[in-house]
């Protein structure tokens, strides 16, 4: 399969794209996050491999899928980007207010 | 230990996130100065930084899969926990991982000639050194071994001193910042260079760094992130083996 990237012309266009990958990142991940929920909820994560690769598909697909954008539309991508990327500040300037446990040895035990 | 750095009107503001947060702060606002020196677009700088800024926390997160096992993975896989600010961010040194891959796709996606990723070398050292005073006032994994060197502190949890490791980490940060902003203009330190060094400097301090911190050891007597260092070493010491040779050969010829 070959992809072709899109050249931009006009900044519409490119503000357009941005705003398709920012929404179409938020929706997208929305859907995931409930389907997982609902799926989830019936398996063992810590001993059903299905389970865990159910788990994993949404970080799998979120990554794929901004790499073939970045190859093909950027502007989506970095739409989608920016929407991550924001979600993520916001969790940081929670994080101010909120104890959070750090992964180690004892974490999981 | 401080894990509550101080109170606004009864809310308490914790140590761990504010100083990732002023780290990342600082590392942003060194970025944007050392972009601004070398002229490096805010068109190419700003998709290159988002996609680090990404994945560095992606590639945080997944590394504790390698460092700490598998009993990790429901959290680990799990996308939608990078957004539970109740849960740590994970490895500054999957972090860095994570960053640099998804800063190159980034790059080459925008079809960006050459490389100014060397502005971010500096940034990560400074970056790491304020965050790693987070990780010390919160008391992060226990901090280190025992020590009954006089600079040991005691830990939550036990009656013995140990090595304040991320104070380790930040003094060195501190050190290697100021190296590489005197190498920084160096012609051998260009398209790439800096950075590699800088990651390469970072991974040979962690990996000795390593022996009095509490990872668990996962093969051949070292922890996840001392293999982790030991491959970025043996990548790092091929590329700058391989670029030094091919810059001899025309002089020779």
């Amino acid at each position: 399969m070959k992809l072709t990237r899109k050249i931009y012309t006009t900044r519409n266009e490119k503000i357009l794209d941005f705003v398709i990958g920012f929404i179409g990142w938020c929706v997208l991940n929305g859907l995931m996050y409930a389907c997982s929920i609902a799926i989830l909820s019936n398996l063992d994560t810590q001993t059903d491999i299905l389970a865990i690769v159910l788990l994993a598909l949404p970080l799998l697909i979120n990554i794929v899928a901004l790499i073939l954008l970045s190859a093909t539309r950027r502007w989506i991508a970095l739409g989608a980007l920016a929407a991550f990327a924001l979600l993520l500040v916001g969790v940081l300037l929670i994080g101010l207010l909120v104890y959070a446990i750090c992964f180690s040895t004892n974490t999981f035990q | 230990m401080h894990p509550i750095l101080f109170r606004i009107g009864g809310l308490p503001i914790y140590a761990h996130g504010f100083f990732l947060l002023l780290g990342l702060l600082v590392g942003l606002l060194m970025l944007i100065m050392e972009a601004q020196r070398r002229r490096w677009p805010k068109e190419e700088l700003i998709p290159i930084a988002l996609a680090a800024f990404v994945g560095g926390m992606v590639g945080a997160r997944l590394s504790i899969l390698f460092f700490l096992g598998r009993s990790t993975a429901p959290i680990v896989l799990n996308m939608y926990t990078l957004f539970d600010p109740r849960i740590g961010p994970g490895s500054i040194l999957g972090g860095l991982g994570g960053a640099y891959v998804a800063g190159y796709i980034a790059s080459r996606a925008i079809g960006k000639a050459g490389c100014a990723c060397d502005a971010f070398a500096p940034a990560i050292a400074l970056g790491t050194a304020v965050g790693r005073i987070g990780d010390f006032l919160a008391a992060e994994d226990g901090l280190g071994k025992a020590t009954a060197l006089p600079w040991g502190v005691p830990a939550p949890g036990v009656d013995y001193l140990v090595h304040p490791t991320p104070l380790y980490d930040a003094g060195f940060n501190l050190i290697w910042f100021g190296v590489l902003l005197l190498l920084r203009d160096h012609p051998a330190m260009q398209n790439g260079n800096l950075l590699k060094l800088g990651l390469a400097g970072y991974a040979l301090f962690r990996f000795v760094v390593e022996f009095v911190r509490n990872n668990p050891v996962v093969a051949a007597g070292l922890t996840g992130p001392q293999i982790f260092c030991l491959a970025l070493l043996l990548a790092v010491g091929l590329y700058f083996a391989r670029t030094w040779q091919s810059a001899r050969r025309p002089a020779a010829a």
